[in-house]
This record gives structure tokens, C-alpha cells and sequence, in this order.
């Protein structure tokens, strides 16, 4: 497989590579008669849906008389979508997922949860590294320990609706990391939002705003901190530096902080994470991997680019 | 000339130099928090040394020098001094400096003595004692933003003027680097 990548992720896809090779693919294999049957009753499905949209406005157009009613239809037809082709192919892909997933997370030592239950997301909202919302999807929990530290990661889809409209307000990783330094206080390195915004930003703000010595880090964040002493601890210049370097290998949006011990960080894909592609091709299609693998060594990135396993504390 | 043009011409330069008076003020008082702010790092370290020095003291009998130097030093930065005079301000960090240039000399000649090195005592001590650095090197790094903000309030004009009525003075930067670290290093030594 022909994917350009740090050491650690070429010996991590030589080992997926292998427990697929042996455990995934002759069970994907087997399954793969569902992924064709549902690609079959996709085409009678749809015609099964375009019929039941075109007699739902039919019906809307003579009890109305008005052509404009026709349009009524429509949740009609989303309706059919979801429950002919979306829930299916979301049920078989789940499904493939967690084969794809369990054997590799077991062969890291790792625990995978399809499901979680996102319950640490309000605290990442309290820590301002995402915004409010009250819609929220989670999927895709992988926790365990690398390089002697507890994390967890979760795919986050997060949303502010009301009435009128719908904004997501965050897509893409959320994950907290043990830390091996010890601090009390609460620091948030968050984006910078120009002066206007850092403004509106400090407002009701408990925590003190930090300048640091690095321009470049300046520029692309704001910190503040309930301890300025504490918060140059952690942030030292060669941490700014590796920061700015981990974005840039991340190609996301990094906002942190540290709390109780732990860094947590929130990654902006503006995707779902660990993607496993579509259904058209066979199940066992070692190409499936690749998603997984570039999302999983965020990870490792983390841990050895910020180096927060480091003995020497810096 | 109008009353209300009057005032103006009073009021407004008026508020202004008020203004700028409370930014130099709290932006001296910031400095002088961030220096007590070093103080209580320092304490910490501080803390460790008797215990470290009592210790060294039984194994180090041919660096007496070195320990009793060690004791002086912690002395000197132990004493106090006013925080609102430059020069003492300046020799309370340096003294802080060399007695941080010592610890380090301390645990490298400690380095010989086996005994010593395998006190659990000593092994802790020298953890601690990273950590503390750690933490003054940040406090150390707050101190300097907070000077060099003051600095620059009182040594830019207007700024300069105001700060010579308000008895408001620069403040000393804490550098690091001794002089010793700075010396080109003669690869020769090395070599012989």
C-alpha cells in the first residue's frame, strides 16, 4: 500500500496489515454477499422511493390544487431514503467497522467503542475548546495506553440547532491525555480570533490572557491561564514549537487544555474520522485501512510530537 | 475662550496623564508580582538544600568548599531586599542565578561519590530539583514579560516623563546564561 508516512505509521500499517491479512479480510470475505444483496435492492429501492415521492405529491396536489404543495413531498421521500438505503448501508457499515476495528485496537492493546456515550463532551465545551451545542453524534472511541500514557479519542459531530437553522459547531477528535507533569491551575491555548475577537473572547473570562515570547505562536493562538507561572511551565518554547509543528502535520485545527492532569485537545477534520470508504468495492478491500490508519497515528503524533511522555519534562 | 473649551484643553490631557500614570503603576506592580512570583520558586528549591547539603556532607568530605559556598549562596538569596530598587532587585537574581549554576556544579561532583549517588535521598533530590528548575525557569520567563512590558511604558516618551514624576523605574531583566555557559568551549581540553 502506497502510503507516505512517518515511520511509526508505516510499522503501524505493516501490523494492521497483517492482522487484516489473517483475522479481517477471511471474515469481511464472508460477509461479503451482504454488501452485494444490499447494492442489488439499491437500484428496486430507489424506484420504490422516486413511486412513493411521486404519489405523495400526487396526493398533496389534489387535496390542495395548488402545485406548490407538491413539495410536501419531500420528507416523503426522505423518509423512503432513510428507511430503504441510509439505514441499511449505515447498519452494514457499523457492522463492518467493528470487525475492521476490535481485532486491530485488541492487536495495540487498545478498547474500541462504536458507540460512546460522549458524556466528556459538555466539559470540552466548558473548557472552550468547542462551542455549545446541543445536537451531538459520537462515534468511534479508542482508548488505551501508548508509551506508558492513558488516552482516549472519540469522532465528534457536534451541532447548534434551533428553529430556524442548523450550524455544526464542531467536526473532527476530541482527546484527553495523561500528563506526566503535575500542575493545579487550568490553562486553554485556543485559536487567536484577530483583536476584535480575542476581545469579545476575554469577555466574562476568568482566566488571565498569557503572552508568550513566540511570535509565530502568537499569532496562531491565544492562552489563558489561571496561573501565568504554571502556564509558562507547561508551555515552554520548545511546546510552542512542536505545537505549531503538530499542526502543521495534522493540516487541522488544534485547540487544547490543560486540566486535572490531563491535556485534552480537540483535532477540526470537518470530516468523520476512521472512515472505512464505501460499500462498492469488496469488503475486504485492503484500501479500507488507510482511513483508519492516518486517523489512529493522530495519536501517536500527539504523544511523540508534543513529546508528552518526555523524561526530561520539557 | 468658552468655559467648556477650557475644560476641555484641562480635563482631557488631564485624564490622559491619569491614563497613562495607572498603566505604569500596575504595570510595575505586575513586575513586582512576577518577581515575588520567582521568589516562591526559589523558595521551593530553597527548601531542598539542607537535607541535600547534610547528606553531601557525610560522603563529600574533600568538597567542603563546594557545600559550605552552596550554604553562602542560599544565604544571599534567602536575604531580603527591596523590590522597588533596581540594583537589589538585580542582585537578589543574580545571586539566584549562581546558586542554580552551584546546585548544578553540586550534583555533577556528586557524580564521583557512588555512595552518595545511591542515596535514595539524593536521587529524589535531584528530581525535585529539575522540577523546581522547571518551574523557575517559567517564573524567570513571566518575570521578563512583565519587565519588558514595564520597560518599555517607561522608557518610551510620553511614558518617560510620567514614570520620572511617578518615581516609576526600569526594572533588571533576569538572564540566564552565566558567563562561564557563554565562553567559546577549547575543544583541546577535551582532547588531551
Amino acid at each position: 500500500m502506497d502510503l507516505p508516512s512517518p515511520t511509526h505509521t508505516r510499522s503501524l500499517l505493516d501490523r494492521f496489515e497483517a492482522v487484516f491479512d489473517e483475522e479481517i479480510a477471511p471474515r469481511l470475505q464472508a460477509r461479503d454477499h451482504e454488501r452485494v444483496a444490499l447494492a442489488r435492492k439499491k437500484v428496486r429501492n430507489w424506484i420504490l422511493i422516486l413511486a412513493a415521492s411521486g404519489a405523495a405529491a400526487l396526493v398533496m396536489f389534489f387535496l390542495t390544487r395548488d402545485v406548490d404543495s407538491v413539495f410536501m413531498a419531500l420528507p416523503v421521500g426522505a423518509g423512503a431514503y432513510w428507511l430503504l438505503i441510509g439505514r441499511p448501508t449505515k447498519r452494514l457499515t457499523d457492522s463492518i467497522k467493528q470487525e475492521i476495528f476490535i481485532p486491530l485496537c485488541d492487536a495495540l492493546g487498545f478498547t474500541y467503542h462504536l458507540r460512546p456515550d460522549g458524556s466528556n463532551a459538555r466539559y470540552f465545551t466548558e473548557l472552550r475548546l468547542v462551542g455549545g451545542f446541543n445536537r451531538s453524534r459520537f462515534e468511534d472511541e479508542v482508548s488505551g495506553r501508548y508509551d506508558d500514557l492513558d488516552f482516549s479519542l472519540v469522532d465528534a459531530h457536534l451541532k447548534d440547532v434551533d428553529k430556524d437553522n442548523s450550524r455544526t459547531v464542531f467536526h473532527g477528535l476530541l482527546a484527553a491525555f495523561e500528563m506526566t507533569k503535575s500542575f493545579r491551575g487550568r490553562t486553554l491555548v485556543l485559536r487567536d480570533g484577530g483583536m476584535l475577537g480575542n476581545f469579545l473572547g476575554g469577555i466574562g473570562n476568568k482566566l488571565e490572557r498569557v503572552r508568550l515570547e513566540d511570535p509565530r505562536f502568537e499569532r496562531a493562538y491565544e492562552v489563558y491561564s489561571s496561573d501565568q507561572v504554571e502556564a509558562r511551565y507547561l508551555l515552554t518554547p520548545a511546546f510552542m514549537d512542536r505545537l505549531l509543528e503538530l499542526e502543521r502535520q495534522l493540516e487541522s485545527k488544534v485547540r487544547l487544555a490543560f486540566d486535572r492532569n490531563s491535556l485534552l485537545m480537540s483535532i477540526e477534520l470537518n470530516r468523520d474520522a476512521f472512515n472505512i470508504g464505501k460499500l462498492e468495492t469488496p469488503l475486504s478491500d485492503k484500501r479500507r485501512l488507510l482511513g483508519i490508519v492516518k486517523d489512529l497515528t493522530m495519536i501517536f503524533d500527539v504523544v511523540e510530537t508534543l513529546r508528552l511522555n518526555a523524561e526530561t519534562k520539557l | 475662550m468658552e468655559l467648556g473649551t477650557l475644560l476641555l484643553i484641562i480635563v482631557v490631557p488631564g485624564v490622559i496623564l491619569y491614563v497613562w500614570y495607572a498603566k505604569l503603576i500596575s504595570r510595575r506592580n505586575a513586575a513586582r508580582e512576577a518577581l515575588s512570583s520567582i521568589d516562591v520558586q526559589l523558595k521551593k528549591r530553597h527548601d531542598l538544600l539542607p537535607n541535600i547539603l547534610k547528606l553531601a556532607g557525610r560522603f563529600m568530605t574533600h568538597e567542603k568548599d563546594l557545600l559550605e559556598g552552596l550554604t553562602a549562596l542560599r544565604a544571599r538569596v534567602d536575604a531580603g531586599y527591596d523590590p522597588s530598587d533596581p540594583a537589589a532587585v538585580q542582585a537578589h537574581l543574580t545571586a539566584g542565578q549562581e546558586l542554580q549554576s552551584g546546585m548544578a556544579r553540586f550534583f555533577a561532583v556528586a557524580e564521583n561519590y557512588p555512595e552518595l549517588r545511591s542515596a535514595e535521598t539524593i536521587s529524589k533530590a535531584q528530581d525535585t530539583f529539575t522540577e523546581a528548575e522547571a518551574h523557575i525557569s517559567a517564573a524567570r520567563r513571566f518575570y521578563n514579560a512583565a519587565v519588558t512590558d514595564l520597560n518599555n511604558a517607561v522608557e518610551i516618551f510620553p511614558g518617560s516623563m510620567i514614570a520620572g514624576w511617578a518615581k516609576v523605574k526600569p526594572m533588571p531583566f533576569w538572564e540566564m546564561e552565566d558567563s562561564s555557559h557563554r565562553a567559546a568551549v577549547n575543544v583541546d581540553d577535551y582532547l588531551k
